[in-house]
């Protein structure tokens, strides 16, 4: 596994051009942030040598759209088109920080700190290229992942600009476009994970393999706090594929229940196996039983 | 265990495997054609709708040895080449349909064998036809959308 140090260091590294890292709300920069040592590296964004933004997104998203409306206050603020602003997600490794969905929060809690990231390199790029032109930011315009000359008007691209960009100051109060100048926030977009979604191509956790991965399938008590007395697995281990039969919790908050997997070689082995196996529950929670419901469907 | 000769897509596909095997999990386990999904394994849902013979079957529900002669459809398999979509695909692209999108390619499949059969439904008989397909999101109004703008695709 990669420490965050060497993470960063890689992230850093000049073939990424630069990385900003948001560190409970303060912008850094990656190779900065190395020396604190309680800064979590998550939301980042990095900006390559050919002008691609990458944000690494820490929030969740199983297609609510959230992470496209991020890359939005991303793409908005640091001029570039929504496109040009790859999302991918956060490993899910406590050293990434927090990474949560929940509360309809993605947007909300990162409206501003997203923003001022997309700002800070905006106004890091504006300055490099005012520095190479030998002229003041004012007459530089950031444009479509370039900064424009307004004198000659020559162009530098973001990716061109990256490598000095990077050595700049981070501005401490990049300023914000407000409401009347938005070209992407607010307006709608078209989502860029609609093909792979129609044609069967996403993939979802339960096209994910590993090798010699094996599936479980668990068998519930039919009322919701039934408590496991004795179980048959002799019928259910004869199943193709069936590998074991192993006694587990429903874990809850607060609370936890009786279950059992079955575990085997393949997802349908494993479902067959549960089908073949025998529990028996007891009567807590009896007023609201499964096995009666599914018969009053049929 | 048996052999069983399949056709899926418009290829012959030899598989190994149980009579009571269902052609779900033999797409997705055997074959790795891995677009149809499992939802609730009890022909409820409709997220496992593939075509058989061009009607719309829940494949969690199709034990192989039913399937004899029988063609197989996949999402997979409705497009006419790599690069270009079915126009009932084109349609939910273009409403946007999808949020998280598992239960879409069976939804899908039960629209294009519904339009082959009645190409100039009304809403109400969209509605209808599309209505043993579940859908957590909450994407009914664009599917029905959908629908009634791929019958226009089709018939134009």
């Amino acid at each position: 596994m990669t420490s965050r140090r060497d993470f960063l260091k890689a992230a850093s590294k000049a073939s990424l051009g630069f990385c900003l890292v948001l560190d409970h709300g303060k912008i850094l920069l990656a190779q900065d942030a190395l020396g604190n040592s309680d800064f979590s590296f998550n939301p980042f964004i990095s900006i390559n040598t050919n002008g691609q933004v990458t944000f690494v997104n820490p929030n969740p998203d199983l297609g609510q759209g959230s992470s496209q409306a991020s890359a939005a206050l991303i793409a908005e603020e640091l001029e570039v088109s929504l496109d040009k602003v790859k999302v991918i997600f956060s490993s899910g490794q406590a050293n990434e920080g927090a990474q949560i969905a929940g509360g309809s929060g993605a947007v909300r809690r990162s409206w501003e700190q997203l923003r001022q990231a997309g700002a800070a390199a905006k106004e890091m790029f504006l300055r490099a290229a005012a520095e190479t032109w030998e002229m003041s930011d004012s007459q530089c315009k950031a444009q479509n992942g370039e900064v424009i000359n307004l004198n000659t008007k020559a162009r530098l691209s973001y990716g061109e600009l990256v490598e000095k960009a990077r050595t700049l100051p981070i501005p401490e109060k990049p300023k914000l476009k407000n409401k009347e100048q938005f070209t992407i926030i607010g307006k709608a977009t078209k989502r860029s994970d609609v093909l792979e979604r129609i044609t069967g191509k996403m993939q979802y956790g339960i096209d994910v393999t590993v090798p010699d991965m094996l599936y479980a399938a668990v068998l519930h008590s039919p009322t919701i706090i039934g408590k496991l007395q004795s179980y048959d697995d002799k019928e259910a281990l004869k199943v193709n594929g069936v590998v074991a039969v192993v006694p587990c919790k429903r874990t809850m908050p607060y609370s936890s229940f009786d279950a059992l997997a079955v575990v085997a070689d393949s997802y349908w082995s494993a479902l067959k196996g549960r089908r073949a196996l025998k529990g028996v529950w007891g009567k807590e929670g009896d007023h609201l039983d499964t096995d009666i419901y599914f018969k009053k469907l049929y | 265990m048996g052999k069983y000769n399949l056709n899926i897509n418009g290829k012959q596909q030899t598989v190994d495997c149980d009579a009571d095997m269902p052609l779900l999990w033999i797409l997705r386990e055997k074959l790795g054609i891995t677009g149809t999904k499992f939802g609730c394994g009890i022909a409820m849902c409709g997220a496992c709708t593939v075509h058989l013979n061009g009607q719309p079957t829940r494949s969690c529900q199709l034990p192989v040895f039913q399937i004899g002669k029988s063609t197989i459809t996949t999402i997979e398999g409705i497009a006419p080449s790599e690069n270009k979509l079915h126009p009932v695909q084109e349609a939910w692209q273009a409403h946007q349909v999808p949020q998280c999108g598992y239960c879409q390619s069976g939804q899908i499949m039960t629209a294009v064998a519904f339009l082959k059969n009645n190409p100039k439904p009304k809403m109400e008989e969209i509605s209808a036809a599309m209505s043993g397909n579940l859908c957590r999101c909450g994407t009914y109004d664009r599917i029905n959308q959908a629908v009634k703008h791929a019958s226009d695709l089709l018939t134009k």
